[in-house]
């Protein structure tokens, strides 16, 4: 069994404001989170000893050559490759390095560029079964995988596109709130429903919007967080996975399935004690999926559970706070954190947007890397508001 | 029959390509003739792709296939088939189209 984290926490939580186009490179979007998180602490290139880094567009550059970019000279580094799950995957080796000494701040940064048509590039050089076996048919993408997953669970567990909506309305009404948020108009279940389709069943508000943007924070020990005085939280337990249950025809399960009970157990809390939760949501039934497989209800009801609880800020189930990737838009790697960095904004109590009251546990999930049919990677942390 | 890697030692099927069987991770990975019998565990209609190119043939039908020789393929399928419909494919080009089987 994963030994705890002992002392080690997330601080700094930091969002480079998202863009929809940009000509500038990863590396400019990347250099500004570090630049942010050192504003935020006070901490420079002589503090920061350690460098962890998520994008899809930074080659030919790595983590490696950023070093130069950056002038910095740590002595602990990483490249995250798990996308949708990176922010979570980065967070673990990170904390790690901390706990053992092979650093004593890690910066987590992840960030992407989007030039006009760099969608289109990035999708030719995702992956190999990306190009050969699912871009040859009409080159839909992640939404053609996706649309094959949602019409499946749908057919499965009944779920209706009215339950997706219900959960795309609550995340916009959060994003109304969350200054960062491309997507500032209100959405109604009416307008969710009568958008132009993509790819059957997904309609356009299932569908991320790619944009240029970061997300970064943190990691140190306790006793360094107070000495700077910077607000953290702690981390209860984490888990990750990759490639779980390949065998099955059709996705309607992750890797979380896996690991819920024991990460619940390392944690020592249940899922009802969690005050906010953030699930990875590039399409409404993915969040569903994470929901079910982590235990906040039994597989194949989170279309009862999105109906019976509300999913917003002030509500009985307040989920993906600052509206998510869905309304924030999808900042290629950044979209792996989004949802840890408002988390461990909402228990510091430094929610950008509305602040759900006495947050002092919270969930975070991630999903990553539709190589083919299926999600290969995936990840949970949950966290607990600093104390002493 | 359609023309899937096979793996010489362990048997097993594999789609997409593989540079070693995943099964068993040896190198023995040969092109040979498997059923072209499937089922249709999902579809989806495309209506917009990422590539202009395509424009001009959407709407389109992709299916996702359980071939009975194990792996799930894509596969371009007729507008009148739908999930759980016994399924036969073509290959051309190593692209897959879906014919009702009958
Ligand atoms: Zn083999």
């Amino acid at each position: 069994m994963s030994k705890s984290y002992e002392d080690v926490v997330i601080t700094t939580p930091i969002s480079v404001p998202y863009v929809r186009y940009s000509d500038r490179p990863a590396n400019y979007w990347l250099g500004r989170a570090l630049g942010m998180l050192s504003e935020a602490s006070g901490l420079g290139a002589q503090d920061i000893d350690g460098l962890s880094v998520s994008s899809f567009t930074l080659a030919p550059d790595s983590a490696a050559t950023l070093t130069q970019h950056f002038g910095m000279t740590p002595r602990w580094l990483s490249q995250e490759v798990t996308g949708g799950a990176s922010g979570i995957t980065a967070l673990r080796k990170a904390a790690r390095a901390v706990q053992m000494g092979d650093a004593d701040i890690v910066a987590c940064i992840g960030g992407d560029t989007n030039p006009k048509h760099g969608f289109e590039t990035l999708l030719d050089d995702f992956s190999s079964d990306m190009s050969a076996a699912v871009l040859p048919y009409g080159a839909g993408g992640p939404n053609v995988s996706f649309a094959l997953i949602t019409r499946a669970y749908m057919q499965r567990y009944g779920a209706k596109r009215e339950d997706f909506g219900r959960l795309a309305v609550s995340q916009r009404q959060n994003a109304l709130g969350y200054p960062q948020a491309l997507m500032k108009k209100p959405l109604t279940l009416n307008e969710y429903l009568e958008v132009k389709p993509i790819s059957s069943p997904l309609h356009l508000f299932d569908c991320v919007m790619p944009c240029a943007g970061a997300e970064g924070y943190l990691v140190m020990s306790a006793s360094r967080a107070r000495t700077l005085g910077l607000p953290y939280v702690h981390i209860r337990a984490t888990c990750e996975r990759h490639n779980a249950y390949s065998r099955d025809d059709v996705q309607l399960r992750t890797g979380l399935a896996m690991d819920a009970q024991d990460l619940w157990t390392r944690a020592g809390v249940c899922s009802q004690d969690m005050d906010v939760v953030q699930s990875y949501d590039d399409y409404p039934v993915i969040s569903f999926m994470q929901l079910e497989d982590l235990g906040f209800c039994p597989k194949g009801t989170a279309k009862d559970f999105v109906q019976k609880h509300d999913f917003t800020v002030a509500g009985s189930f307040p989920h993906n706070t600052s509206g998510g990737q869905l309304s924030c838009g999808q900042a290629g790697a950044a979209g792996g954190f989004l949802g840890l960095v408002e988390l461990v904004r909402q228990l510091t109590g430094s929610a950008l947007g509305e602040q759900v009251q006495d947050a002092r546990l919270g969930l975070v999930s991630g999903f990553g890397i539709i190589n083919y049919d299926k999600g290969l990677s995936c990840a949970a942390a949950i966290l607990e508001r600093g104390h002493d | 029959m359609i023309k899937l890697q096979v793996c010489s030692h362990c048997q097993s099927v594999h789609y997409p390509v593989r540079d070693i069987c995943p099964a068993c991770w040896r190198d023995k990975l040969a092109w040979k003739s498997v059923s072209a019998k499937g089922r249709v565990s999902s579809f989806t209609d495309l209506h917009i792709s990422v590539k202009p190119e395509w424009a001009d043939k959407l709407p389109l039908r992709i299916g996702l296939i359980k071939l009975e020789a194990g792996p799930n393929v894509l596969a371009f399928m007729d507008a009148k088939l739908t999930s759980n419909d016994p399924v036969i494919l073509a290959q051309k080009d190593g692209v897959f189209t879906a014919k009702e089987k009958l």
